[in-house]
């Protein structure tokens, strides 16, 4: 239960330090930029209660946040993540909802499938970068451009949880 | 109440959830300045149309203080200017004909510059009520005119108030006269408009056109000759028969009327006195 925890933290600590450290700074061709904190909110198990992912993921965002000096932008993405990241679990993900109340593992490409998994992580990231991306322009006078930002940061974002999720699992 | 209860406790996440994004967009719009200013000039738009609206208001009641030193200022330049022909008569040998008779109509009256406070105008008695009384030298009979023309007569003075006795009023009666022409009646209101006044007691000669103006006669001691009254909008054969009756369109709209002059006669005493004296000899005779 206490490894389960530190080894939690342990992750967020690492996804915290390669977003800050390394994805912030990286912008493919002016476009792309991964945000894979929200991996974190993903993999967080149903029996999680709801106000425990809201503050998550707002204390994530935050943190995120003072370091790319975007201050509330990314705190009021995750939040918004962390309210509908159950019920894209069930929905999306096609976990049942009843079976797994009391489920504590979390949900993974090992666990609900490959599939499924991808499918809903898509879900969420592309609600967080869409998110993020309408507070960041606050506007939609270059929609055009938000689409393309949006579209690239959430397939390259995929990519990365993809390939965290499988290295994890492979432990 | 356990309902309520219930309710709060299956859905408190969603308060922390909004709580959580109010905290976000507080930071976000407090610390990006471009988000900021973006809600700021937003949020600006809505509150400078408020206060536009209450700019309009407050500018609304000034025009109030406004007016009233403007029919002030008024009245003084009025006296200024009476004041000054006076000096330019004493200088100038031959005075022209114009300025000695402003200056004859405008000679022994003092004007006093007051603001209507109330005002019924619903009424087959109207009155209005100015905020000048006995302390400023206001006394009954005094004739009071507005910006468009005659308004009435003080009836009643206390100390800080009078009450005027409007041309819209039954009993009022103010003799008047059709300037092209110098035939002279007494105008009269009969209930009805507050635009529309009737001068009756015209000879059926006086060839009043429409469109005609109707100023004060001077006959009576409160106005001055010459003031403007209204104008003729329509002319018909008086009741009795003998004599005309104009509709007279009034210059003064009652409905928004403010700042008034009253006029003081400063040889109303003499002219009141002479009038007397011939009533009693009249009444020695007959006696």
């Amino acid at each position: 239960m206490i490894q389960t925890y530190i080894r939690h933290i342990g992750l967020l600590i690492l996804l915290l330090a390669m977003q800050v450290l390394i994805f912030n700074h990286v912008h493919i061709c002016g476009y792309a930029t991964p945000m894979i904190c929200v991996y974190f909110l993903l993999i967080m198990p149903l029996s999680t209660p709801r106000w425990a992912l809201l503050l998550w993921g707002f204390a994530i965002g935050l943190v995120q946040d003072m370091f790319a000096n975007t201050p509330g932008m990314m705190a009021a993405t995750l939040t918004l993540v962390g309210l509908v990241q159950p019920k894209m679990l069930t929905f999306i993900g096609g976990v049942d909802e009843e079976d797994n109340k009391e489920d504590e593992t979390a949900p993974s490409i090992a666990r609900i499938g490959m599939f499924p998994f991808l499918r809903y992580a898509l879900c969420g990231i592309l609600l967080q970068c869409t998110v993020f991306y309408l507070l960041e322009t606050f506007s939609f006078f270059s929609i055009a451009d938000t689409l393309i930002n949006i579209a690239g940061s959430t397939l390259f974002s995929l990519l990365i949880i993809w390939f965290i999720d499988s290295i994890r699992g492979n432990n | 109440m356990a309902a309520l209860l219930e309710f709060l406790r299956k859905y408190n996440y969603w308060f922390i959830f909004i709580l959580l994004e109010v905290a976000s967009f507080v930071l976000l719009f407090r610390f990006n300045s471009y988000q900021g200013s973006v809600w700021f000039t937003q949020a600006n738009s809505a509150v400078a149309k408020v206060n536009r609206i209450y700019t309009n208001i407050e500018a609304f009641i000034h025009l109030d203080e406004v007016n009233a030193m403007l029919t002030e200022q008024n009245s003084v330049l009025q006296m200024q200017v009476s004041q000054l022909r006076e000096q330019l008569k004493d200088a100038k040998a031959e005075p022209s004909i114009n300025d000695r008779h402003i200056l004859d109509s405008l000679s022994g009256y003092r004007l006093y510059s007051a603001k209507v406070v109330s005002a019924s105008i619903v009424k087959n008695e109207n009155y209005i009520v100015i905020d000048k009384g006995a302390a400023d030298g206001i006394k009954p009979e005094m004739g009071v005119v507005g910006g468009g023309g005659v308004v009435g007569i003080v009836s009643m003075v206390n100390s800080h108030h009078s009450m005027v006795l409007p041309i819209i009023n039954r009993n009022s009666r103010i003799s008047c006269r059709i300037r092209r022409t110098g035939y002279y009646g007494s105008l009269t209101w009969d209930g009805g408009s507050i635009y529309y006044a009737n001068l009756t007691g015209v000879p059926q000669y006086a060839r009043a056109k429409r469109g005609d103006a109707i100023e004060t006669s001077g006959y009576s001691t409160m106005f001055p000759p010459g003031l403007f009254v209204g104008k003729v909008r329509d002319t018909k054969p008086a009741p009795d028969g003998l004599s005309l009756q104009l509709v007279v369109n009034l210059g003064t709209n009652f409905g928004n009327l403010r700042d008034v002059t009253v006029f003081e006669n400063l040889h109303k005493e003499e002219v009141q006195e002479l009038i007397e004296r011939n009533d009693s000899t009249i009444s020695n005779h007959t006696n």
